[in-house]
């Protein structure tokens, strides 16, 4: 039995379609975090997990037990918003407090009991020094652990968290990123989590599921979205600079496969035993190659593409390299080196041809992956 | 990025500026502030809010007085000058269209202020490539600003200011209204436009990503003071102190409290008397019985489930393990420190996992526990 059930799930807002068709199963302790741009549908889902939508069609499971008509409050899930809203009047350990002082949680939680829970999670958060204070007097990021702590008190059977920290700044949502994930996994919590970061999807999930227009598009774990995506879409969705996309047409020469890119006047060559591969012979095909798996040289090489590089952008420990090639059509190459003095300059670029994705030139549907990592 | 050639003649000095608000005064926004920009250089001003970053620009651009120092713009002194004769492009964050002018009209403004007849217009190369590279939607070329969406607008204001032919383009926070798949490709897309302008460009942000990519040198303030001037290569590994170190870096850099003990120059991690190796400039030259920051990079710290990977480490807990896709990250304890590093992505580690660390002692930074200065250099 799954700790949650969701199966064909549909949600209308009139003519349009939020959510279609949306079935998973999430099992106790797991988090599963939906990713998705904006408009995906990632935020209905949710608010239909928690019963703020009605459905327009589909059942939603928690044990077993079909909760789809079963009103929020009744429901034993949490909602965490982005918009945290703590009581200012009241301080940081009548905030957390206050979801067990429930007129339906009385003959379950004592003063006593109340007060070990809220002490137990505000130690987990690290807010333990801050329970007397008014969230006025908080940070940014105390206030959202004290209302991420109001939503841990309540032990429900899953929690649903909306982007919980997409609008805190780079350092602290980075610390935050990592907390939380420990924390679950310290309280061995089952989770729902929605954001639109691939970064805090990868690493908050133990599986990701990429949501479109309401559909599911891949539900696994982060080394399958990063390595054997579904398709174009959830290539381009996961990873900083986005993947290089070229049309080409695949051929077999000599046992090997060459993609031929006619634009860029280029054959990439590589070796693959996968047999399924000839029937895409002589079909035109995207070739997906991802920024770290390209490099730079101002001599040809083997598997590569001519272009001029024509902008170097620093990161913390790397550079972001900007090559401009045939028909303004540009190339994103992530290097540990600098190239300074070649900017403006013709140049080569390699593609690492183990390392390339094969995707359908149709429906942009995967069709082969190079070497895993 | 253009070379920083020692040679290139100054375009922009600033000495000794100070900047005050209030009704006393007694706001100092910008305390005795001193840098200068190299001719074709891309300066970026970088700092939290309320840094004096904007006052600095503002300044700069002959839109607010300053209150004492001086301003030259190569050898002349421009102090006093008003803004219309400074030869100065601007682009600010609030956009300041011309609500009467359709988009078009606001775009080409500048070139029409100096002369410029329509034939002229119609054949200024610079006018059609900026449309297109900054995606300006041909469509609404003809509406006026308030149809736009602040991206939108914020691009026209951009264009707008990078159309003249100006000696110093100086920009606030010129992205800042952009949704984040924007702002980076607008981003690469200023940088091209700077590589072919090849003028001087001085640009305000608090993204550090943003200073990084774009600039050949950063300025960073806090407090409206200068704290640091550089390349992004030397504010990277080399800064000066405690703020300009956790600023700058994303993971962040990992700081440790250390200490001497008596009669011993060695450095131990508090909490736990986890003894470090040191690499031989800090060696015998640290004060016995003191505390110290110490201050390391995320990959400058090396891991291992097995200690004989390395000569010399300490054993530390695995709290958080995160698959980022391209790398992995690791969250560690050691004592009650946190330590962040960053994996290849073949290499997992459980939660709870006891680990080897192993930091590069050639790149670890030392910090005054009060005045927060590094002290790198005295070693």
């Amino acid at each position: 039995m799954y700790r949650l059930e969701v199966k064909n799930i549909t949600k209308n807002f009139g003519k349009t379609t939020a959510v279609k068709n949306l079935s998973f199963n999430c099992e106790e302790g797991e988090t599963i975090t939906l990713l998705g741009p904006t408009g995906a549908g990632k935020t209905t889902t949710l608010r239909c997990l928690a019963g703020l939508e009605e459905l327009t069609s589909g059942k939603i499971y928690l044990d077993g037990k079909d909760i789809s008509n079963i009103p929020p409050n009744h429901r034993e899930l949490a909602m965490f918003f982005e918009n945290y809203a703590l009581y200012p009047h009241m301080t940081v350990r009548e905030n957390m407090a206050y979801p067990l002082k429930a007129p339906s949680r009385r003959k379950e939680f004592n003063k006593e009991k109340i007060d070990k829970r809220v002490q137990e999670i505000a130690e987990l958060l690290q807010i333990s020094e801050l329970l007397d204070r008014k969230p006025t007097e908080l940070s940014g990021g105390q206030k959202q652990r004290t209302a991420l702590g109001r939503t841990l008190v309540r032990k429900p059977k899953v929690f649903l968290l909306d982007e919980p920290i997409a609008h805190l700044d780079a350092v602290l949502r980075h610390r935050m990123r990592g907390e939380m994930k420990s924390i679950f996994q310290k309280l061995g919590c089952t989770v729902i989590y929605v954001t639109h970061d691939y970064r805090e999807a990868l690493s908050i999930g133990d599986r990701i599921l990429v949501i479109r227009k309401g559909e599911l598009v891949q539900l696994a774990i982060a080394e399958d979205i990063w390595s054997r995506m579904n398709n174009v879409f959830v290539a381009k969705l996961a990873g900083d600079p986005p993947i290089n996309i070229f049309k080409g047409i695949l051929h077999t020469e000599e046992g090997n496969f060459k993609i031929e890119l006619k634009k860029q006047k280029t054959d990439i060559v590589f070796e693959s035993k996968k047999e399924n591969l000839k029937k895409w012979e002589e079909k035109e095909v995207l070739l997906g190659i991802r920024p770290n798996n390209i490099t730079i040289s101002t001599i040809k090489k083997p598997n590569s593409i001519n272009g001029t590089l024509s902008a170097i952008e620093a990161m913390s420990s790397s550079y972001e390299i900007t090559v401009s090639i045939s028909e303004g059509k540009m190339i994103k190459v992530k290097s540990k080196i600098n190239f300074k003095d070649l900017l403006n300059k013709p140049i080569w670029v390699n593609i690492d041809s183990e390392r390339i994705h094969l995707f359908n030139c149709q429906d942009e549907e995967s069709i082969y992956h190079g070497r895993i990592l | 990025m253009q070379k920083t050639d020692k040679k290139s003649k100054i375009k922009v000095r600033l000495e000794n500026v100070n900047k005050y608000y209030g009704e006393k005064r007694d706001i100092h926004a910008v305390k005795d502030l001193c840098f200068h920009c190299r001719d074709k250089e891309f300066v970026a001003i970088l700092g939290p809010s309320g840094c004096g970053k904007s006052s600095t620009l503002r300044m700069l651009a002959g839109l607010e007085e300053i209150n004492s120092g001086t301003i030259y713009f190569g050898d002349k002194n421009v102090t006093n000058m008003p803004a219309s004769k400074r030869n100065i492009g601007l682009a600010f964050e609030n956009y300041a269209l011309y609500p009467h002018l359709s988009v078009y009209e606001n775009i080409i403004f500048p070139l029409k202020v100096k002369g410029a007849t329509d034939e002229d217009i119609k054949n200024n190369k610079r006018l059609d490539e900026l449309i297109e590279l900054f995606k300006i939607d041909k469509s609404t070329l003809n509406s006026y600003p308030k149809a736009l969406s602040g991206g939108q607008a914020q691009l026209t204001s951009l264009v707008r200011c990078l159309i003249r032919e100006a000696d110093v383009y100086l920009l606030d926070e010129p992205l800042s209204h952009l949704d984040e798949e924007m702002r980076v490709t607008m981003r690469t897309t200023l940088k091209i436009m700077h590589n072919k302008m090849k003028k001087t460009f001085i640009y305000v942000t608090h993204d550090q990503l943003e200073a990084f990519a774009l600039a050949d040198r950063i300025i960073i303030m806090n407090f409206g003071v200068l704290q640091q001037a550089g390349s992004p290569s030397e504010i990277y590994t080399k800064p000066v102190n405690k703020f300009v170190a956790s600023f700058i870096g994303e993971p962040p850099m990992n700081f440790l409290n250390v200490h001497t003990e008596k009669g011993d120059s060695n450095l131990f991690i508090h909490g736990g008397n986890y003894k470090l190796s040191l690499s031989d400039r800090f060696k015998n030259k640290l004060k016995p019985d003191t505390k110290y920051i110490l201050g390391i990079r995320p990959e400058r710290v090396h891991v291992s489930s097995n200690k004989n990977d390395f000569s010399e480490s300490v054993m530390a807990k695995v709290d958080v393990f995160e698959n980022l896709g391209e790398i992995n990250q690791l969250t560690m304890k050691l004592g009650e420190e946190i330590i962040i590093t960053e994996i290849e992505p073949n290499i997992k580690f459980n939660q709870d996992a006891e680990v080897y660390i192993h930091f590069d002692a050639n790149h670890m930074h030392l910090f005054d526990v009060n005045t927060l200065v590094c002290l790198d250099d005295k070693f």
